[in-house]
C-alpha cells in the first residue's frame, strides 16, 4: 500500500510540474479478458484522465480507472462421504474480477494532427490492484468442493497500450480507445486456480473537456 | 583431523538435503482451516479433523543418489488370507498440523477379493459404509488412541486406479473423502489425494 501511494504521489508531482493546456476526460467502456477462455470475463470500465497537452502531437495523461465485473456463474461438483446424502451435488460458483488502476500515459499523434480527426498511439504504465472474487453457494456442512478455486488478490505494476481515434469538437474532443493491458506483474498464481489475472482488451469512449482556455493557434 | 571430519559431515548432510524433493502440495482449504483442499490432482496428502483438530499426513519426500528412497505418506497393504477374501489396509502416517513427526496413523481395513488390481480399480466412484464387521477404521492419534478398537464410518472413492506396468511396477492414483467414529473420538471432513507406485503398495 505504501508502494502504491508513493507511486501515485510521484506521478501526480511529475505531471503537475508540466504546466500545459489541460483537459479532464471522463471514460466509459468495456474490458474483455483475452486469457481465461473458459470464463470469458467481461468488465465495465469507468474512469477519468487528466490530459496535459505538451505539444500539438503529444499529451501526458494521468488516468484512474475502475473495472467493475459482470459476474460469471458456472457449476462445479461437491462430494460427501455421508451415506445418508446423495454422493455429489452441483454447486453454483460465481467469479467476479475487480480491477483498479492508476497510470501515467502518453498520447502521441500518429496521423492527422492538423485535422479534425486524428489517430494517436497510447502507452500507459502504472499500478493496478486486481481481485478475482470467488464464491460458492452450497451445503458447506455436509459437502466438500472438488478442486475449489479461491479468491486471489494482487497489487503490482502493469503496462498497457493501444490506439485512440479523436474527433475535435468546438468545445473539446470526442475519442474512442482500443487498449490492451497486461495483468499485474508478479508471475502466475501460486495455487491451482482455473483462472489467472486478466490480460484485457478495453474498448472505451470518452470526452475531453478543456480545463483551461484553448489556444486558437494550437490544435485542441 | 576433527575439522576434516566435521567438514565432511556438513557437506554430506548438505548433499542429502539438496538431493531431496518434496512431492506433496498443500493448498489451504478456505472453508476448513488447517486442512488441504479436496483435490484429485495427486497432491500426495490426506488431511482431516481428529476430534476437531487439524491432522495431516507428512510430506512425501523423495531422496536421490546414495541412500535414496522415498518417505511415503500412504501405504496400501494387501494381506493374503486362506479365506474367501483377502484384506487390504490403507494407512496414512502423519500428525497434527505444525508437527512434522509421523508418529500417528489412521488406517482403513476392508475385505478384498483375490484379484487385487481388479478389486482396487472397482473402488473408483464407489461410496462405502462400515459398521466394523465388513471393514473398519483404526487410529493411533495422541488425543485418542483407538489402535486396538475398531471404528465405524464411511469412505467415498472419487478415484481409485492402479495399472500394472511391469511385474512389481505399478502406477496409479487414489482420492476421496472419509469420516470415522470411535468410542472416544471422531475423524471428520477427511480428504485424500495421492499418486501411487510400487513403493506405496505392500503386497504379501
Amino acid at each position: 500500500m505504501k508502494y502504491f501511494s508513493l507511486t501515485i504521489i510521484a506521478l501526480v508531482l511529475l505531471v503537475c510540474a508540466c504546466a500545459a493546456q489541460s483537459y479532464i476526460e471522463p471514460i466509459i467502456g468495456s474490458r474483455f479478458a483475452l486469457n481465461n477462455k473458459a470464463y470469458k470475463f467481461l468488465q465495465v470500465n469507468i474512469g477519468a484522465q487528466y490530459s496535459f497537452r505538451k505539444s500539438k502531437n503529444y499529451d501526458i495523461l494521468l488516468q484512474g480507472l475502475i473495472s467493475w465485473p459482470i459476474a460469471k456463474s458456472s457449476t462445479v461438483k461437491a462430494y460427501t462421504s455421508n451415506p445418508s446424502l446423495p454422493v455429489d451435488a452441483s454447486v453454483e460458483k460465481t467469479t467476479k474480477p475487480y480491477t483498479f488502476s492508476f497510470a501515467l500515459g502518453h498520447r502521441v499523434t500518429l496521423f492527422g494532427g492538423e485535422q479534425n480527426n486524428y489517430l494517436a498511439l497510447l502507452i500507459y504504465t502504472g499500478v493496478v490492484y486486481e481481485q478475482m472474487l470467488v464464491s460458492y453457494a452450497y451445503d458447506k456442512q455436509n459437502y466438500i468442493i472438488l478442486n475449489p478455486d479461491k479468491t486471489q488478490n494482487r497489487a503490482n505494476i502493469f503496462a498497457s497500450g493501444g490506439f485512440e481515434y479523436l474527433h475535435k469538437l468546438p468545445k473539446g474532443r470526442l475519442f474512442a480507445q482500443l487498449v490492451i493491458a497486461s495483468p499485474p506483474f508478479g508471475g502466475s498464481i501460486k495455487y491451482p486456480s482455473t483462472f489467472g489475472f486478466i490480460t484485457a482488451l478495453s474498448v472505451n469512449v470518452g470526452y475531453a473537456i478543456p480545463l483551461t482556455k484553448i489556444k486558437t493557434t494550437q490544435n485542441n | 583431523m576433527k575439522f576434516i571430519v566435521g567438514f565432511t559431515c556438513i557437506i554430506f548432510t548438505f548433499l542429502l538435503i539438496a538431493c531431496s524433493k518434496n512431492q506433496t502440495n498443500f493448498y489451504q482449504d478456505a472453508e476448513d482451516p488447517g486442512l488441504a483442499i479436496f483435490s484429485n490432482t495427486q497432491n500426495n496428502i490426506m488431511t482431516c479433523y481428529a476430534n476437531g483438530k487439524a491432522w495431516r499426513t507428512g510430506n512425501r519426500i523423495a531422496y536421490s543418489g546414495f541412500g535414496g528412497g522415498t518417505n511415503y505418506e500412504i501405504y496400501i497393504y494387501k494381506n493374503t488370507t486362506t479365506s474367501f477374501y483377502d484384506t487390504v489396509q490403507i494407512s496414512w502416517d502423519g500428525n497434527f498440523e505444525n508437527n512434522s513427526n509421523r508418529d500417528s496413523r489412521i488406517s482403513l481395513t476392508i475385505p478384498f477379493s483375490k484379484n487385487f488390481l481388479q478389486s482396487f480399480n472397482a473402488l473408483e466412484g464407489k461410496r462405502m459404509a462400515f459398521d466394523t464387521t465388513q471393514g473398519f477404521y483404526t487410529a493411533s492419534i495422541g488425543v485418542f488412541n483407538e489402535q486396538s478398537n475398531k471404528g465405524w464410518g464411511s469412505i467415498n472413492f472419487l478415484n481409485a486406479h492402479i495399472d500394472s506396468i511391469r511385474p512389481k511396477d505399478f502406477r496409479g492414483k487414489i482420492s476421496g473423502l472419509f469420516e470415522a467414529h470411535f468410542a472416544t473420538g471422531e475423524i471428520s471432513r477427511g480428504r485424500f489425494d495421492h499418486s501411487l507406485n510400487e513403493g506405496n503398495l505392500l503386497i504379501y
